[in-house]
């Protein structure tokens, strides 16, 4: 009468019975433990009749329907991975949520694909009794999905293996290494198409050392780190943007070097800043507003020329008011000092300094008139006293 | 868990109702917002859920494919809609976990019932899968689904009682 799952349900409901008794005894029934033994004692009473119900699942052996199409009479699955890529993603996915989100992204990019694989798998390995049949109806399935995406993640490993390889290597190594690259890879794939007898194994194997070579050089390379000339770059923010204190400082700096001196002469400017080595002046109007200051209309964008007559190199900088300095979201930053304050920096714009003889365009924008500021909006060349021209932003 | 949760609450100070006429727990934080009429949508979702799981049995053991995947379908539908009520109501509730000692069960109650949630989501893509894929004949996985979809409702209508009626 009483089958193996049965008897095994029945002892644990004993116990959690016994368990809640003596406990709820001792702890005068208001504890959470009873409450959580008595819970117990409920679901293994459930699972005990649903099993003696089912007599375990057994089918008679009289029956012949039923022990064709019996669980237990079935091929047994073969050994699969992806239950466990499941697992290591679900892992992913906890640890993500509380540390990076690129994990949890990850986990869940990985679960999806094993829940596939995992779904497919399962209904292909009892499509047949037949193991290659099963193998095949599993590949005409899931290949058409599976090789797209693993010769993308393939592509994306080399690509960003690649690019760390080049970040890292000197700036004249770099198109060596380039050429290099791009020859064996023509090479081997002139090779592998006029000789189509070559093993697979051997063409497969070529191609991932390649795969791994390119792989294990972006790992070096990334724990190397950028080349010096790009780290310097970063931290002294060269490039970024002229809207930036360090380039409109008087001395040369790396973000000068090769500065270009020439402007085409189509361009739409409203005025030409000249300096001669000593004074600054403009010229705006053809020459109409002799000794005015430089007229700018209200948050329009504007270009003027700075020409350079003196000796050395010198730059163009446009001083127009304070603004304050935004963190990383946006939100002004407070005075450490007094928080009722927010900390404010120059509005500036400059060109980059040029040599004797060479123009350069500036492209600005001022978005406040002058006139609400305490200081007044001007044009200068730093480092040199008096090369000053006002601004005035009606 | 709701255990811990009623043991929370039964040591949670009182309160004057808004009409002084009872005492209540004071177990809510002010700051947090729950909305009835999603949490009874959700519950009312995950019931409709169950009707169409039982619906997809019928059909299936009456080698009906068609309706079996309809309601196989819209299980999967009513599973993605009470996430979605789940996850509004999240949003409205401006409760943080690590806020207060509620919002932290707050977030462990329902936090594991969506995950329940998700797990039954993806047994039914599952199931519609094993059905598009021909084995019609395999009814057992159909009722082991719609079984699985009564035992969430069951979780969810605890939860339900639990967290967003008694508060």
């Amino acid at each position: 009468m009483f089958s193996t799952g049965s008897k095994f349900f029945l002892g644990l409901a004993a116990a959690a019975t016994a368990g809640a008794v003596l406990y709820g005894a001792t702890q005068n029934f208001g504890a959470l433990g009873a409450f959580g033994l008595l819970f117990s004692l409920f679901v293994l009473s459930g699972l005990l009749a649903a099993v003696i119900w089912s007599h375990d699942g057994d089918v008679s052996a009289m029956d012949a329907t039923a022990v064709h199409y019996a669980p237990a009479g079935a091929v047994p699955a073969g050994s699969s991975m992806w239950p466990m890529v499941a697992a290591v993603a679900a892992t992913l996915l906890v640890v993500g949520v509380v540390t990076d989100k690129r994990y949890f992204v990850a986990g869940v990019g990985i679960l999806l694909v094993a829940i596939v694989e995992w779904m497919v798998r399962a209904w292909a390995d009892r499509a047949s009794g037949d193991a290659g049949f099963n193998r095949r109806v599993r590949s005409r399935l899931l290949h058409p999905l599976e090789l797209p995406l693993a010769g993308l993640a393939g592509l994306s490993v080399i690509i960003y293996g690649f690019s760390r390889v080049m970040l890292a290597a000197d700036k004249k190594a770099g198109p060596a290494i380039f050429g290099v690259g791009a020859a064996l890879v023509l090479a081997f794939g002139t090779l592998f198409s006029a000789k189509p007898q070559l093993r697979r194994s051997l063409v497969a194997g070529v191609c991932a050392f390649g795969g791994v070579a390119v792989l294990a050089g972006g790992i070096a390379s990334a724990a190397h780190g950028q080349r010096a000339e790009i780290t310097d770059a970063q931290v002294n923010d060269h490039f970024s943007s002229r809207d930036n204190p360090r380039p409109c400082e008087a001395f040369d700096q790396e973000a000068d070097a090769d500065a270009s001196g020439a402007v085409a002469a189509k361009s739409n400017t409203i005025a030409t800043f000249v300096f001669d080595g000593t004074n600054l002046t403009i010229d705006q109007i053809a020459n109409s507003l002799d000794g005015q200051p430089l007229t700018v209309d209200r948050g329009n964008t504007v270009s003027v020329l700075f020409r350079n007559k003196a000796e050395g190199e010198y730059r163009l900088r446009i001083y127009g008011g304070m603004k304050p300095e935004l963190d990383a979201a946006g939100n002004p930053v407070k005075d450490p000092s007094d928080p009722t304050k927010t900390i404010t920096r120059p509005r500036e714009f400059c060109t980059r300094a040029i040599k004797q003889g060479k123009t350069q365009i500036l492209t600005f924008s001022l978005p406040k008139p002058s006139v609400l500021g305490t200081d007044p909006f001007y044009a200068e060349v730093p480092g040199v006293d008096g090369a000053k021209v006002g601004v005035v932003v009606p | 868990m709701l255990a811990v949760w009623w043991r929370f609450r039964e040591a949670a100070p009182l309160k004057l109702s808004s009409d002084k006429g009872k005492m209540l727990k004071d177990f809510v934080p002010k700051s947090v917002k729950i909305q009835m009429v999603p949490a009874n949508i959700l519950v009312l979702t995950m019931i409709m859920a169950c009707l169409v799981a039982q619906y997809a049995v019928y059909a299936a053991k009456r080698s009906d494919r068609a309706n079996t995947l309809l309601g196989v379908g819209l299980t999967g539908l009513m599973g993605l809609a009470a996430l979605n009520a789940q996850s509004f109501l999240w949003h409205q509730s401006n409760a943080g976990v690590s806020k207060s000692r509620y919002e932290s069960m707050f977030f462990a109650v329902t936090g594991t019932w969506f995950v329940l949630v998700i797990v039954g989501v993806v047994f039914t893509l599952v199931t519609a899968f094993r059905y598009v894929g021909g084995r019609t004949a395999d009814s057992e996985v159909v009722a082991s689904h719609a079984l699985f979809w009564y035992i969430l409702t069951g979780i969810s209508i605890a939860v339900w009682f639990v967290v967003y009626v008694t508060k």
